[in-house]
């Protein structure tokens, strides 16, 4: 059983280690991308069915032309898919356990939308990278000339790491696709590792002094109080909201329902990490979630920040792989 | 190399035979342009502007191990076009600091036997985070035009209507204007902070590759004379501490430690690199490599009823107390002394300064001024009306620490209480001094 709870698949004999396949492309595909490490560069994701929604997405793809794995980062208000996770492109470059994952950073208009329609949008994100990873997503997002993934190919794993209002959006589509009749091994499929997540609610104020870049300054949240007005995706976020009530009850229902099938709900139960400084968010705990030790000397902002003396998010992302 | 272009939004068009034009680069529709950005005592045309950041970027993308010259297909036009162009500026101009990436390249491609550097993955993603960086900086309007308009045409107060109070801060911020007043350029100053913090990180992991580091410092041209920013950011910071009346000594903190953290070390850097020329000339630098941030004012005891007078009518309540506590820290310091010259008439002065300052709402940090001398000004005056004035603003503030602690619930409440007016009266550091 690992750490966090919940089995892994088994796709290959105990004890063996897996080593990625060899680069994906022959040297003269790409005479100018290194051919010596385990992902394409960073380039922009081209999904086939944005409708304009995920557009500025970046997506770090392995030259693994079968991957097991895809990790998934969606940021929180007012982040941004490089901002946010500035430091995990280069940390996943040197885990040699990341070397067979696909690694997207969605970008979306976080301030300007509702839960609910950041939530449609990525549960067809989701749909997509469940059901047809190559032909919708992949493909188009490799460098030219490099040998499509073939259209049976699955991720096995598919980690979805979200910060502040992006576990919220994870959690409704994730939730509406339960409701769609997920399928079974599809759901035991995913898992998410949240930081300082804001699904039990936020101090509206707060959120928005953070999400601007003004929490450095003296007043921050008052002029966040002041800025609440502006933002009407912020009412979703907010303690005791109708769209976290909701969340909060679907979580518990689906589970329910799970429960009574003998299914597994690992998709259902997050591994949060809270800050020990934040005081942006609602720190209780979610449904069933699994509640790790807080992070130290951290706020809400820099949780998912990691740097050369703060390696927590690589490492519990890294023992989990 | 489509990234490194798109990135910076820019087309290139390399000719198949040497020419008039060896390499012409145009600007992806985009307006305004982070191109646009001007600093002074510049010789370069926007074209030159653009040709000198774009070979600045291959270059760094070359020693990061991130495109190998030797293996694209346009490196032979590339040569010739940059051989042009670094002719065309000529020895003398090629010594520029900000042409260092140029200067860099164009030793790199005249060098028949340069090799593919080895790998080295931290230089590798730490030039893609720089990429994803400079394309945020370009793709943000509002970041664009904030940088442009540091640059250009802000002077201290351009934004102080939009600092009155957080609700103009607010709107500004989230519709350019306050009333119908456009706010040029100052929306996107957040994320210019964002945008340096995010640099001052990247430079940092690559301290120790000079080549790297100091082609990266000279390439972001967006973040050029930082200290401008800072100036404008101070202003900010200053007029946000005055709209509580409860000091926000925990938020000054944080933008001391900001300042400390981002401006100082990227400052330092520019300025060795002789990259901190602003087209600007209504700020200039001062002569402080570090100037701190002045949260008060001086100002000189005979002035100081007209100044806070002045302060209380533009509504700027808590400046005006600052004003106050500052002038009676100085006045408490000389009588202190021991000075011959400060005596009696020093702390009657003193305690009229205090009355105005509980007159103000600061009731704590009047009685903590005034208490040191309450028995010198009763040996002096006993009975008379100097020495009950300095009585009533202790019992004024016992009373409000009473009614504090029957109000509020726990110790901590009272510990509190008292913190912030000890902290009133020992935190202020630093001082602007206005001219009588």
């Amino acid at each position: 059983m690992a750490k966090d709870g919940v089995s892994k698949p088994r796709h290959r004999p105990r004890g063996q280690r897996h080593k990625p396949e060899a680069p994906a492309a022959p040297a003269d595909e790409h005479p100018d991308l290194r051919d010596d490490l385990s992902h394409f560069p960073l380039a922009s994701l081209r999904w086939r069915r944005d409708e304009g929604f995920f557009s500025s997405s970046q997506t770090m793809l392995s030259r693994d032309r079968a991957p097991r794995t895809a990790i998934v980062f969606v940021h929180g208000w007012g982040g941004s898919a490089l901002a946010t996770w500035e430091a995990f492109p280069s940390a996943l470059r040197e885990l040699r356990e990341a070397a067979d994952a696909d690694v997207f950073f969605l970008d979306y208009p976080s301030t300007k939308t509702s839960v609910a329609v950041c939530a449609g949008e990525a549960r067809e994100l989701l749909l997509d990278l469940l059901r047809a990873p190559g032909k919708n997503l992949v493909n188009a997002s490799l460098p030219d000339g490099t040998t499509p993934r073939s259209e049976g190919w699955r991720y096995a794993r598919i980690w979805l790491v979200a910060h502040s209002m992006g576990a919220v959006v994870v959690r409704r589509a994730l939730l509406d696709l339960d409701r769609a009749a997920l399928g079974a091994p599809e759901a035991e499929s995913l898992r998410l590792l949240f930081f300082a997540p804001a699904h039990r609610g936020s101090s509206l104020p707060h959120l928005v002094a953070s999400g601007l870049g003004l929490e450095w300054l003296p007043g921050a949240s008052l002029a966040g109080r002041a800025l609440v007005t502006y933002y009407r995706s912020l009412a979703d976020l907010e303690q005791g909201s109708t769209a976290l009530n909701l969340l909060l009850e679907d979580s518990k229902a689906a589970r329910e329902r799970r429960k009574a099938a003998r299914a597994a709900d690992a998709d259902l139960r997050a591994i949060v990490l809270h800050a020990r400084d934040d005081k942006v968010v609602v720190q209780d705990r979610f449904d069933d979630d699994i509640e790790e030790r807080p992070i130290a000397y951290r706020n809400h902002r820099s949780a998912s920040k990691p740097d050369e003396s703060y390696r927590r998010p690589i490492d519990e992302l890294r023992k989990r792989l | 190399m489509t990234r490194l272009l798109d990135c910076v939004k820019l087309a290139l068009e390399l000719p198949g035979a040497p020419g008039p034009n060896p390499l012409a680069i145009r600007d992806q529709p985009a307006a305004p342009s982070a191109w646009e950005i001007n600093f002074t005592g510049l010789f370069e045309t926007p074209e030159q502007v653009r040709t000198i950041g774009f070979l600045g970027l291959v270059e760094l993308a070359a020693s990061s191990g991130y495109v190998d010259l030797a293996a694209w297909e346009g490196t032979p036009a590339l040569i010739a076009a940059a051989g042009s162009f670094g002719e065309s500026l000529g020895s003398a101009r090629l010594d520029e600091p900000r042409l260092l990436g140029v200067r860099r390249l164009l030793a790199r491609l005249n060098d028949p036997h340069a090799a593919r550097p080895p790998l080295d993955q931290r230089a590798y993603a730490n030039f893609e985070s720089y990429l994803g960086l400079t394309r945020s900086v370009f793709d943000d309007p509002a970041a664009v035009e904030a940088l442009i308009f540091t640059h250009s045409q802000w002077k201290p107060g351009a934004d102080a209507a939009a600092l009155l109070s957080p609700r103009h801060f607010a709107e500004a911020l989230a519709t350019d204007h306050v009333g119908a007043v456009r706010m040029r350029g100052f929306s996107g100053v957040p994320r210019c902070l964002e945008a340096i913090e995010w640099l001052v990180s990247l430079l940092e992991r690559v301290r120790d590759r000079t080549d790297l580091h100091d082609v990266m410092l000279a390439n972001a041209r967006w973040s050029h004379a930082v200290w401008m920013l800072r100036e404008r950011a101070d202003e900010w910071a200053v007029a946000m501490s005055e709209w509580s009346a409860a000091r926000d000594f925990e938020g000054e903190a944080r933008w001391v430690e900001f300042r400390k953290r981002v401006f100082r070390p990227l400052d330092a850097a520019q300025r060795t690199l002789a990259l901190d020329r602003s087209e600007n000339v209504s700020v200039s630098p001062g002569l402080e490599d570090d100037p701190q941030v002045a949260w008060s004012i001086e100002v000189p005891p005979a002035s100081i009823d007209a100044r806070v007078a002045e302060m209380l009518a533009a509504g700027r309540d808590e400046a005006a107390r600052r004003t106050l506590r500052v002038c009676a820290r100085r006045l408490s310091a000389r009588i202190d002394s021991g000075a011959p010259a400060y005596g009696i008439t020093e702390v009657e002065r003193l305690v009229a300064l205090a009355s105005r300052l509980a007159e103000l709402g600061d009731a704590d940090s009047a009685a903590a001024f005034v208490a040191p001398y309450l028995s010198m000004l009763q040996r002096s005056y006993a009975g008379g009306a100097v020495a009950a004035a300095a009585l009533q603003l202790i019992a004024q503030s016992r009373r409000d620490e009473l009614t504090q602690a029957h109000a509020a619930d726990a110790p901590a409440e009272r510990r509190r209480a008292r913190t912030i007016t000890r902290q009133a009266e020992e935190a202020e550091p630093v001082s602007r001094r206005e001219a009588t």
